[in-house]
């Protein structure tokens, strides 16, 4: 079962709430992905298509908030898989959302090399772009326990070893 | 003369779309991580990891890329399930 073991201050964790709360009440409406490559040619089908993925989203994003607040320093937090997967596609709906209403004058080239230098970058851009990449390490410190073979332990071993 | 029905015409154009296959398609996004896309293949269309990192590799530089061919049917409920998994993907009919 995936464990999540991170030393994070409350003081972080509030930070990320600040950007996360409001993003989750919104998704009670909107939902993250695009939908335009669903079938437009039956409207019922369409609604139902939509409920379905609100609902999801819905019981995601609010499993993720959970998920933060039960984040403390000492006490690692064990998932179950369908937590764990869950979660990951509340993150990727989260950093979806931010992308779109904080950072999208940045490339998608800066914003996956962590090129954008956070002193840099506007007050009312600081929290997102924080809580943008710490999901995606949460993201990837889920994944590597789902995954593992995804990873190339050959390739870590070898650069630990030039290190 | 010989001359032709425009109504032939029009049912051997329908029943031909009819039978064309349906593409789930994934489009690039700038958001989701290649991990994750790799991860979201292998748990909704069932592939190994080296079939989940080539149609990633393949969205990541192509922009797109088809990751099932079939009926109708199958192809809006692995859209669909695409969308929960909060990847850009769209059906659409072969051409």
């Amino acid at each position: 079962m995936p464990k999540l073991a991170i030393k994070i201050s409350p003081f972080y964790i509030q930070a990320l709430l600040d950007v996360v709360e409001p993003i989750e009440k919104r998704f009670r409406l909107q939902l993250a992905v695009n939908m335009d490559g669903a079938p437009d040619d039956d409207e019922i089908l369409l609604e139902a298509w939509r409920d379905s993925l609100l609902d999801q989203l819905r019981e995601d994003s609010s499993y993720l908030i959970e998920l933060l607040n039960q984040l403390l320093p000492e006490h690692p937090v064990e998932l179950s898989e369908e937590d764990a997967e869950s979660a990951l596609r509340a993150a990727s709906a989260v950093r979806l959302k931010i992308r779109e209403a904080f950072l999208s004058r940045f490339t998608e080239y800066d914003l996956e090399r962590d090129l954008v230098e956070p002193a840099n970058l506007g007050p009312e851009e600081q929290k997102p772009y924080i809580c943008y990449t710490f999901l995606a390490r949460f993201q990837e410190m889920l994944i590597v326990q789902l995954m593992p073979e995804f990873y190339d332990f050959d390739d870590m071993m070898d650069d630990e070893e030039d290190d | 003369m010989a001359t032709t029905s425009p109504f032939t015409e029009t049912d051997t154009e329908t029943s031909v779309a009819t039978a064309l296959p349906w593409n789930v398609v994934v489009l690039n996004d700038p958001v989701n991580l290649m991990s994750y896309v790799v991860l979201v293949f292998r748990r909704v269309l069932g592939f190994d990891d080296d079939k989940a990192r080539k149609h990633m590799l393949e969205v990541h530089e192509q922009g797109r890329s088809i990751v099932w061919s079939g009926d109708r049917e199958m192809a809006e409920t692995y859209v669909h399930e695409l969308h929960k998994w909060q990847l850009n993907a769209k059906l659409e009919q072969d051409a």
